[in-house]
């Protein structure tokens, strides 16, 4: 048995639905819309046991060998379905989550991704340093309170950008001269500033050893958000990556214990190739839409344990000569809202 | 003693990759990362009360920002940090409650069952816990405070070594007739003059050893 759990129209989910489906996985959703016919009850001694019940369907915890989560912020969900704080359904919402969460934690199966493997990158400057630490270049970073600090970084660095520390409204934008007049408001939040990094930005979505790379052309400093800076759509096809770079690839997602991540690269035209991010829960497809790469086949196949991860050291990117990126962040979630009043 | 009102204010730096540019401040006193010679942390993360100067529609964002903030803030600190923060909890591990029992049953500490129930009108509590006041011992280093018992204070410390942090309160209850874990947090009561004392010992102890 698969569990996923998340929203239908979360389109990673419902990639990932549509290949289990295909190959006659036995799987269910836990749809948070529908929290009001979902039951779990977790008993914990020795081991952990108990039912999570879906609808009239009684699934034993010791059944479910898998899951893949993108969990919603619960209050958001309940917020779209106009369910009031005070309210019987508020409540239950509250005490699932918490017991989803307490389960995803403490379950001996296999999990997309481990809870305590998502948060490294809820901080980018600690992120970063684990990710200096599995040899990839950074880009040089400095993350202030002191408008003095941006200033000497800058004469250091023709050209930066800046962006949140956490992975709060993280958008990157490049820093103009007109910029200097609200300098001084990085003294009530410390904001992170990098050195810019010319070049093509490569999504490489690593399925334990499979790797699938993207190659995103565009002129916006922060290619998700190229409407924003009203630049063309980005253009992106997949690439074959230089395999010292795949084994990195998937060396970094072994060593941060996500069988599944996307990592955020950046070839210059000098050929360098730096890191900016490893993210936990790829918003991957909105890359297999444009490229035809079979990611949610990939993961499927995780799940399904065709493909378990055996975290075995120097395993070598076996995907990378074929083709060659608490909870989803924020700023990569469709909208929940409005919905329709749950009644099932 | 540092607190949200020093850190959505200016004067702190972080350089991932050269700790020596670190710098803080507290009560509007500059500090070089490189002097810190201990810390000891007693939030788990920031809130939007910890920053009531900043406007009111910012203050989730801003607590938010400064728990990244301090969490790669305090991770390149060389010196003891009581505990060393984690990326969801900035005083060590954040576990569940299942997740201490689970370690406790691997090292024989006997711990309370739990049994969490979410169900839509389920008039019950999610966690049945015991209620009573329970026996409480406090891990700091090497040392233990707290309930004087040679056999609660080594599955206190056993439940840290396994963890591997240096600061812990594990609190325990009666059941059947033997003393069970019931609860553990990577934190220790301030109010409690042996836990500062032994706080202030393991500082005292790491200056001595350098």
């Amino acid at each position: 048995m698969i569990l996923l759990w998340g929203v239908p129209e979360d389109r990673p989910i419902r990639r990932v639905c549509e290949a289990l489906q295909a190959n006659g996985h036995d799987f269910a959703l836990v749809d948070q819309h529908k929290s009001n016919v979902i039951g779990l009850e977790i008993r914990t001694g020795e081991r952990i046991t108990g039912t999570l019940t879906l609808n009239s369907r009684a699934i034993q915890l010791s059944e479910v060998a898998a899951i893949y989560a993108r969990p919603y912020d619960w209050q958001q969900v309940c917020q779209a379905h106009g369910i009031m704080p005070i309210s019987e359904e508020w409540r239950h919402a509250m005490v699932l989550d918490a017991a989803l969460h307490a389960w995803w934690a403490t379950t001996p199966g296999l999990t997309v991704n481990p809870i305590q493997s998502m948060g490294p990158n809820s901080s980018k400057p600690y992120q970063l340093e684990a990710i200096r630490a599995a040899g990839f270049q950074v880009p040089a970073t400095l993350v202030t309170t002191d408008a003095a600090d941006v200033e000497n970084f800058w004469a250091e660095h023709p050209s930066i950008i800046y962006k949140s520390v956490s992975s709060v409204r993280s958008h990157v934008a490049q820093m103009k001269p007109i910029d200097r007049q609200r300098l001084k408001s990085v003294e009530w939040c410390p904001t992170q500033f990098q050195q810019y990094i010319p070049g093509k930005d490569v999504r490489v979505h690593v399925v334990v050893d499979e790797l699938f790379a993207t190659e995103v052309d565009s002129d916006a400093v922060d290619y998700r958000y190229a409407d924003r800076e009203n630049v063309a759509e980005p253009t992106l096809r997949a690439v074959g990556l230089p395999d010292e770079v795949a084994n990195r690839c998937v060396t970094i997602a072994r060593d941060m214990d996500l069988p599944f991540a996307g990592v955020d690269l950046r070839v210059t035209p000098a050929g360098e190739w730096f890191c900016f991010e490893v993210n936990p829960s790829p918003g991957f497809s909105y890359y297999e839409s444009a490229t035809g790469q079979p990611i949610a086949a990939a993961v499927a196949r995780l799940l399904a344990g065709a493909s378990r991860p055996t975290l075995e050291p120097n395993r070598t990117a076996a995907g990378s000569s074929s083709l060659g990126h608490p909870f989803v962040r924020a700023d990569q979630r469709p909208s929940v809202g409005p919905l329709p009043t749950c009644t099932s | 003693m540092v607190g949200g009102a020093d850190l959505a204010g200016p004067g702190w730096r972080l350089a991932p990759g050269n700790s020596a540019h670190a710098r803080g401040t507290a009560g509007g006193n500059e500090f070089e990362g490189g002097d810190v010679t201990g810390a000891v942390t007693m939030l788990p993360a920031f809130t939007p009360v910890d920053v009531p100067h900043v406007a009111i529609e910012e203050r989730a964002f801003v607590a938010a920002e400064i728990t990244a903030f301090v969490l790669a803030w305090l991770s390149q600190l060389s010196c003891r940090v009581l505990n060393r923060p984690t990326p969801g909890c900035l005083s060590g591990p954040a576990w569940p409650p299942e997740q201490w029992v689970l370690v406790a049953a691997q090292l024989r500490v006997p711990a309370w069952p739990l049994h969490r129930s979410a169900r839509l009108n389920d008039a019950k509590p999610d966690l049945k816990i015991h209620s009573g006041r329970p026996m409480s011992v406090t891990v700091v280093g090497d040392r233990c405070t707290g309930f004087d018992d040679g056999v609660l204070r080594s599955h206190a410390r056993a439940l840290a070594e396994a963890v591997g942090i240096e600061f812990l309160t594990a609190e325990f209850a009666p059941r059947h007739g033997e003393s069970v874990l019931m609860n553990v947090r990577p934190a220790v009561n301030l109010a409690d003059p042996e836990s500062m004392n032994a706080i202030a010992d393991y500082f005292d102890a790491s200056v001595d050893v350098r």
